[in-house]
């Protein structure tokens, strides 16, 4: 949660899920600050000058832990010129541009009840809180509802998996639209069947396609959930 | 590589060390009564002129690359996520005060006829931000020697009406903060700390400004690292960091530094209140605010400050302490000052109270010192309630503020700044002895 940073970073790691999606480990050259899981980065694949203005970059949530100093890791799709630049040029000893960190999506730590719906890469701003939670040993109620295609869009199953073995009230739930073992249901994620699943005073938390963010946050004001309880990051 | 610029502006920067050396690095050397022992100063060296004509020459202006390292070393000074540069420690205060009366801290928001709790004896901008915001001061005495609240004054002072606290670590002496923070945790209220004059002080070995939910900073000349103008909130709390970076920046909704956009990715794409769809987020106000920030021109001096703080904050315990010892055989005509139980300060000076007698006043004293070229201040507005501009502001005094206007009459302090030397501190003791043989044979 610190005042946001411009950093060198350089590839560790990058891992090709699919032909579109990867995950990316970087190493900050120099001080990064503080984030919260749920914050995001900006990225650009050039060398930034700091006496000149901040070259092209796009957002992406920041997956890793924020114990996890110096180290940050991100989940993209290939959407455009610039992600597919990424998927193509991003290898380890690649050095890039980052500036961090961004955002008020912060989960309420506080909260007894913590819904957090995601859908398909979306869910990486909850890994963060996710690995800080198995870290603090974080005892309150987490339900995590996954939306995904099918089985090649399930990703960080062993992080998942880790959760729901140290955390005592973590519940995982996977929607896919094509079936799968993992997979409880086999839909899209349904928001009314979520509503009526978690506690009354629950706090909602909705990463993923704009459209599906925006379509469960109007379902919810209809239900008179308080604009408090309700946060979401959403990304075209 | 290296471009013909940069060549030039190495070169540059090595005329600027030897500038450094030509115009300042030679030692004044001291007389007595005629060179002026300051009570406060700047304090420098070639890297805070280095870094002022490297920012220069980025002709960034505004927020910059050595705005974002100065806020990393003050973040990483008190440990905390969040620096907030401002242009004064006044605008600090000001920014604190008025983020805690913002729409987006719901029913916790301060409205108008809140009461904070403070003290009159002090420095206007501590008062001023509560008056602006249509707030009700509610003032309570100080103790003479430590110049801060005493606890239980504190606790009988709060009411109903009461949601802030608002206090200052008076000239670098913490006040008993953590059992401030305790009451504030207990009645649910919010708790400032005005750290200006503190920067470096330790309660139970924890930096004060690291105790309240916000704490603010000022690096005005006089104090203990300077930028010139500038000042900075610090706060560990995210919805407030951010709620003071809309109202130091127009009030505005964006948080994109000076020179970016669109860092959120929706800046044309959000529905925002009764405002058009896709309105452009950079332009969308969420509070009444100010402009307040700081210059990169005055971050770069501030960021080679810093690096001096720990040897700025010895040598100013280290002054205090020959003060001290060399004044505590006029005890019988003076209060000295006496750091709080549980604390180790980074003085801003040396408070001194003149105990009634029938010798001399506090104004005789300091005239004396005056005419021998020591400076002394008073203790700022000393009661903040007698100053015109006060007059007839609303407000509620618990108990009397019996001390408050003792202080006014009777108390002044002394420089303790890095740039006094071992000379300026014994020629201030052999005053102090000149005067009181004076006074007393006669």
């Amino acid at each position: 949660m610190g005042s946001p940073v411009k950093v060198n970073a350089i590839v560790m790691e990058i891992v090709h899920h699919t032909e579109i999606l990867a995950s990316v480990k970087f190493k900050t050259i120099g001080r990064t600050p503080r984030f919260s899981p749920g914050q995001f980065l900006h990225l650009s694949l050039e060398k930034y000058d700091p006496t000149t203005i901040w070259p092209e970059s796009r957002a992406f949530s920041i997956q890793s832990s924020p114990t996890s100093v110096g180290i940050i890791e991100i989940t993209f799709s290939v959407k455009g010129t610039f992600t597919m630049k990424m998927f193509d040029i991003l290898r380890p000893g690649v050095e890039v541009s980052i500036k961090l960190p961004y955002g008020d999506f912060i989960i309420n730590q506080q909260c007894d009840n913590i819904v957090l719906i995601a859908g398909g890469t979306g869910i990486t701003p909850f890994l963060s809180f996710i690995l800080q939670c198995i870290e603090k040993k974080y005892d309150k109620n987490i339900f995590l509802y996954y939306g995904i295609r099918d089985k090649s869009c399930f990703l960080f199953k062993n992080i998942l998996d880790k959760a729901s073995e140290t955390l005592p009230n973590f519940k995982l739930k996977i929607y896919s639209e094509a079936p799968f073992p993992s997979a409880q249901r086999t839909t899209v994620l349904d928001i009314k069947e979520i509503f009526y699943e978690v506690p009354l005073e629950s706090e909602f938390y909705l990463s993923g396609p704009s459209s599906m963010v925006k379509s469960f946050h109007n379902w919810l004001i209809e239900q008179e959930v308080s604009l408090r309880k309700i946060k979401f990051d959403q990304w075209e | 590589m290296e471009t013909k610029a940069d060549i030039i502006r190495v070169e540059i920067l090595e005329k600027v060390k030897e500038y450094y050396l030509e115009k300042f690095g030679e030692i004044e050397t001291f007389v007595p009564g005629v060179s002026s022992i300051r009570y406060a100063g700047r304090v420098f060296n070639e890297f805070e002129l280095i870094n002022l004509v490297d920012s220069s020459l980025d002709f960034w202006l505004t927020t910059g690359r050595y705005s974002e390292e100065f806020c990393g070393k003050l973040e990483d000074f008190f440990n905390v996520s969040n620096a907030i540069l401002t242009n004064s420690g006044s605008s600090a205060n000001l920014l604190a005060i008025s983020a805690l009366c913002s729409e987006k801290l719901y029913e916790r928001k301060l409205n108008p006829g809140d009461e904070v709790i403070t003290v009159a004896a002090g420095f206007p901008s501590t008062l001023s931000p509560i008056i602006q915001n249509n707030l009700l001061p509610v003032f309570i005495d100080v103790e003479l020697g430590t110049y801060n609240v005493a606890v239980e004054r504190l606790v009988g002072a709060i009411s109903k009406k009461t949601k802030a606290i608002f206090l200052a670590h008076t000239v670098g002496n913490p006040f008993e903060v953590i059992q401030i923070q305790k009451i504030a945790k207990e009645y649910d209220l919010w708790f400032i700390e005005d750290n200006c004059d503190a920067l470096g002080s330790k309660y139970d070995k924890k930096l004060t400004g690291t105790f309240g939910h916000i704490s603010t900073i000022s690096f005005y000349p006089a104090h203990h690292i300077t930028t010139g103008e500038g000042g900075c909130v610090i706060t560990d709390d995210l919805v407030l960091a951010n709620i003071m970076k809309s109202i130091r920046d127009w009030g505005r909704d964006c948080y994109c530094d000076g020179g970016e956009s669109n860092t959120c990715g929706i800046r044309y794409k959000q529905k925002l209140g009764n405002l058009p769809l896709g309105y452009d987020h950079k332009y969308t106000y969420s509070h009444i605010g100010y402009n307040l920030k700081m210059t990169d021109l005055q971050a770069s001096i501030g960021s080679a400050q810093i690096d001096k703080i720990e040897y700025f904050i010895e040598k100013r315990k280290a002054n205090f302490i020959l003060l001290k010892k060399a004044l505590e055989q006029f005890t019988d005509f003076l209060i000295l000052p006496k750091a709080t139980p549980n604390s180790d300060p980074s003085w801003f000076c040396f408070m001194i109270t003149v105990k009634e007698n029938k010798y001399f006043t506090r104004n005789e004293l300091t005239y004396f010192l005056a005419s021998r070229k020591i400076e002394t201040r008073n203790l700022f507005a000393g009661n903040l309630l007698l100053q015109p501009a006060f007059l007839k502001i609303k407000h509620r005094i618990f108990g009397s503020l019996e001390n408050t206007n003792y202080i006014m009459e009777n108390s002044f302090f002394l420089g303790v700044y890095p740039g006094l030397k071992i000379e300026h501190i014994e020629y201030i003791i052999q005053s102090f002895n000149l005067f009181f043989s004076k006074k007393l044979i006669k």
